[in-house]
């Protein structure tokens, strides 16, 4: 090993452990490491160098921290991070997101696992409501699916509802995504999303600033969301309800510069109204995800984008049985009750049953609980 | 001086014939009751002989041996008063040795000489006939319910005077209420009430046309308890047989009133959900029946089904099966048949709101939460899921003209009729039962409806369970649309109302 490469990775230790000590923001924790040089030249400073610089309080933690860990630890600790497969980027690092850098208190330090997404390529937050509707899951799966295919990085905080579904239908369509996380990047949060969390280790990146081993925590999440915004070009907010989390991310984007888009959605719907109040202060409309990139300048008009959502279910209509449309008319991405569903079609039951079970075996439709059908986008793929 | 008396014995639903045996000897004075016997039984003593006081008799100071016989049988109840009563009157000699042949007698007597009701009559007095008694005394209060039985001489005392005399001279006792009540056609509402909820009523139809167990699902309001509640008034009214099957059990229960002595149309029971596992299947200190045989050829209905204990719940899976219980005891084992319809009735989810998003905020694991306190194997056994959409206030207005319960009811007959042809050489009679074995002959269906049914199996991903059930239902809509070979209609809508995968609304993702 070269002699350089040796003190890098020193270097990286010392900023490790600079980035666990408690009780430094992260601006004090960089202004730290530009005075004195390095992160090892911060670890050698004494009490009386810092005076001055640091308040009475930090000083006291920061020689705690110091004390605690001599430098063989210190090594040891950063060596158990290498194992886990877990990479460490401090701010200093040439790794280190340019994107992050240009936010208003961007982290110290980060953790990936996989891969950090590539600089050049334009990325798309998409991010919603953890309960979400059916067509707020419709139109995720459907931008998810299209930034992908457009090469656009997705990025997410792999919640459960909007935030996982696109991510995972980017990852479905050969894309690359970005999770994240509240917590440590270790630790798979909501478990539920086990799947996607591991997809996205192997094919795309899991990104935190909280060391491994964070335990998920309410107060992590707002914190966290400023990496979701910060990481991406634009926010696409897909169904937010008012006053939510996505809203504050909204906020942030807009802090950092970045566009939001926004998906509308009907004004009788709590779970569009933030998006709708959003619209109205101006956010972009998003009236399909090429239309979006292309006024965004982050592709160029190559296909003339006719909304592809509508064409998608012009195709099934030209599919199926007379009785079959009938029926795909009446059914929409918001449940309907079988008594709906015949009012309006005016069939028979017995006809209108068939036409409807024949929609769900194509997959256009779907019984979502008991008596409780939607229309749904045809698979390409099985899950 | 030895006599004996003929009785009888409730144990479980089964009746004992019991031979009540009287001994009076010379000896040290006493009265000692031995056979077996429960501790009412054994107070029947002090009973017997301060009515036999009160009514004019005086023991003589000897030894008084009564034996109930059969003596390996436990024998609870205070139905033996009467007879031991009657048994030291035959050995004391007061009343005439032949008068007693052929007549089988029970009652408990109160300590002024009243003959008090028993329960259990009915099935005594059919066991009675069923071995060639030919005139039964019994308490005055019960001889009514007694008469249910045709061709049995019933003899309705009110006090041991009456029994006496009648015994000594053969006069009959005054009878004071002739009148004979069949239980009013208590069947609460009518169909025609419930304004929409076309799918809910269709799949109640259907239900009931198989006798299939059924599954209400829907928000809190909508009306999954008042659909439920009129189920009983589409089910085909009972049959004389059935009548008399379900009274026995009401009777044995005590719960025939002197008026009313037959339940004549299907009863419908909905315990609470805190109901205790002895209450729901039967059982207690003195076996008495539960609530799922009192539900016997009727309906029981379990509203709130995930609030219910799950080990309670689990108690129904045999008695499902097999359509009757058993309770095995210290003393014996007991039979109850329990032969009902089952109608469950639950929220989607915690908050009841579920799919409709703009109301319900329950996370995905709340919901999988909430159905995993509804137990697999009781929703195995549920053939039939319909769900109930909340109306809109516009629709409660101005509907009038719905199908009444009776026109409902005339096309459910029709069905069942269908399926008691098809299934007379078989040991069941509806669709529900369709036994796998017998699935081939009866739900055959042509080439193109195999294809659409394959395909269904594949993309909605059914079990085997699940696409015989399919199968069943689809049976019992074609019988409802007179139509002997299923079709594609049929299968489609036998489909909707299925349970899709493991619990059935599974949220994804």
């Amino acid at each position: 090993m070269s002699n350089e490469r040796k003190e890098e990775k020193e270097e990286q230790a010392y900023a490790y452990w600079l980035a666990n000590c408690s009780g430094l923001g992260n601006q004090t924790k960089r202004r730290l490491e530009i005075y004195a040089g390095s992160a090892k030249a911060v670890y050698g400073m004494k009490e009386t160098d810092l005076k001055g610089i640091l308040t009475q309080k930090q000083i006291k933690s920061l020689m705690e921290a110091g004390r605690e860990t001599d430098k063989e630890k210190l090594m040891e600790h950063y060596a158990v991070l290498k194992k886990q497969n877990i990479h460490f980027y401090p701010i200093s690092h040439p790794n280190y997101p340019n994107r992050l850098k240009t936010i208003g208190n961007p982290p110290y330090a980060i953790y990936v696992e996989g891969r950090l997404p590539e600089e050049k390529i334009p990325a798309v937050a998409v991010i919603g409501a953890r309960q979400c509707s059916e067509y707020g899951r419709y139109m995720a799966e459907q931008c998810g699916q299209e930034l992908a295919k457009s090469g656009i990085i997705v990025i997410s905080g792999m919640a459960r509802g909007i935030d996982g579904i696109s991510q995972w239908a980017a990852l479905q369509a050969d894309g690359f995504s970005c999770g994240i996380l509240g917590c440590g990047t270790d630790i798979c949060y909501p478990s539920e999303n086990r799947k996607l969390y591991e997809t996205l280790k192997s094919r795309g990146g899991i990104l935190s600033e909280w060391p491994p081993g964070t335990s998920p925590r309410p107060e992590l999440f707002p914190l966290r969301n400023r990496i979701i915004s910060g990481m991406a070009d634009l926010v696409l907010i897909i169904e937010a309800r008012e006053k939510s989390g996505t809203l504050i991310t909204a906020d942030l984007a807009l802090e950092q510069g970045r566009e939001v888009y926004v998906v509308p959605g009907r004004v009788t719907d709590s779970l569009s109204a933030g998006c709708n109040r959003l619209l109205c202060q101006g956010a972009g409309l998003l009236i399909s995800v090429q239309e979006m990139l292309e006024e965004t300048g982050m592709v160029h008009s190559q296909k003339i984008g006719e909304g592809k959502t509508e064409g998608d279910m012009k195709a099934l209509l030209n599919s199926g049985s007379e009785e079959m449309n009938r029926i795909l008319e009446v059914l929409d991405f918001y449940p309907r009750s079988l008594d709906e569903i015949q009012a309006e079609s005016g069939m028979e039951y017995g006809k209108m049953m068939f036409a409807l079970m024949n929609l769900c075996i194509e997959g256009m439709a779907e019984q979502l609980a008991a008596g409780q059908f939607i229309k749904k986008r045809k698979r390409e793929t099985d899950e | 001086m030895y006599s004996t008396i003929a009785s009888a014995a409730v144990c479980g639903m089964e009746i004992v014939m019991v031979h009540v045996e009287v001994d009076i000897a010379q000896g040290l004075p006493g009265f000692i009751l031995v056979g077996y016997l429960s501790s009412e039984v054994k107070e029947a003593g002090e009973r017997v002989r301060i009515a036999l006081k009160n009514a004019g008799v005086t023991l003589p100071p000897m030894r008084i041996t009564v034996n109930l016989s059969p003596a390996h049988i436990k024998k609870g109840g205070t139905a033996f008063d009467l007879p031991i009563a009657l048994g030291i009157l035959k050995a004391l000699g007061e009343l005439p040795p032949e008068s007693t042949e052929g007549i089988l007698a029970v009652g408990e007597l109160s300590l002024n000489g009243t003959v008090n009701p028993i329960n259990g009559v009915l099935p005594l007095v059919k066991k009675a006939k069923e071995e060639g008694y030919l005139r039964c005394l019994v308490p005055e209060g019960n001889r009514q319910e007694g008469r249910m039985i045709e061709g049995m001489d019933m003899i309705g005392v009110a006090d041991l005077d009456e029994a006496i005399a009648y015994l000594k001279t053969g006069r009959i006792p005054e009878e004071q209420n002739t009148s004979c009540g069949e239980r009013e056609e208590a069947i609460q509402g009518d169909f025609q009430e419930i304004v929409g909820q076309g799918a809910a009523k269709r799949a109640a139809e259907i239900a009931a046309a198989g006798f299939h167990n059924l599954l209400l699902v829907g928000p809190p309001g909508s009306g999954k308890t008042m659909i439920a509640k009129r189920i009983p008034g589409i089910l085909p009214p009972l049959t004389e047989e059935e009548k008399l099957e379900v009274s026995s059990i009401y009777s044995v229960a005590g719960l025939l009133s002197h008026s009313h002595t037959l339940i004549s149309c299907r009863p419908f029971m909905n315990p609470h959900h805190t109901i205790t596992a002895q209450a729901l299947v039967g059982g207690g200190k003195v076996i008495q029946p539960g609530m799922i045989s009192l539900a016997h050829k009727g309906v029981l209905f379990l509203d709130e089904l995930p609030e219910f204990k799950m080990n309670t719940i689990n108690l129904l899976r045999q008695p499902l099966e097999e359509k009757q219980v058993r309770i095995v005891r210290l003393e014996g084992s007991y039979a109850f048949p329990a032969d009902f319809m089952f109608v469950g009735a639950m929220n989607p989810c915690p908050c009841g709101y579920y799919p409709n998003m703009k109301r319900c905020h329950c996370t995905a694991s709340q919901i999988r939460r909430y159905q995993n306190h509804v137990s697999g194997p009781i929703l195995d056994r549920i053939d039939i899921c319909a769900g109930i959409a909340p109306l809109e206030l516009k629709q409660l207005e101005g509907k009038i003209g719905q199908e009444d319960s009776r026109t409902i009811r005339k096309r459910v007959i029709k069905a069942r009729q269908i399926q008691e042809e098809r299934y007379r050489h078989r040991s069941y009679c509806c669709n529900a039962l369709l036994p796998q074995k017998d699935m081939e002959e009866f739900c055959r269906l042509e080439k193109a409806e195999k294809e659409f049914i394959g395909q269904a199996y594949t993309r909605m991903e059914m079990s085997v369970r699940a696409y015989q059930r399919v199968l069943r239902v689809a049976r019992t809509i074609a019988d409802l649309d007179g139509q002997e070979k299923i079709s594609k209609l049929h299968l489609a809508e036998a489909l909707e109302c299925r349970m899709a995968g493991e619990g059935y609304w599974e949220r994804r993702m």
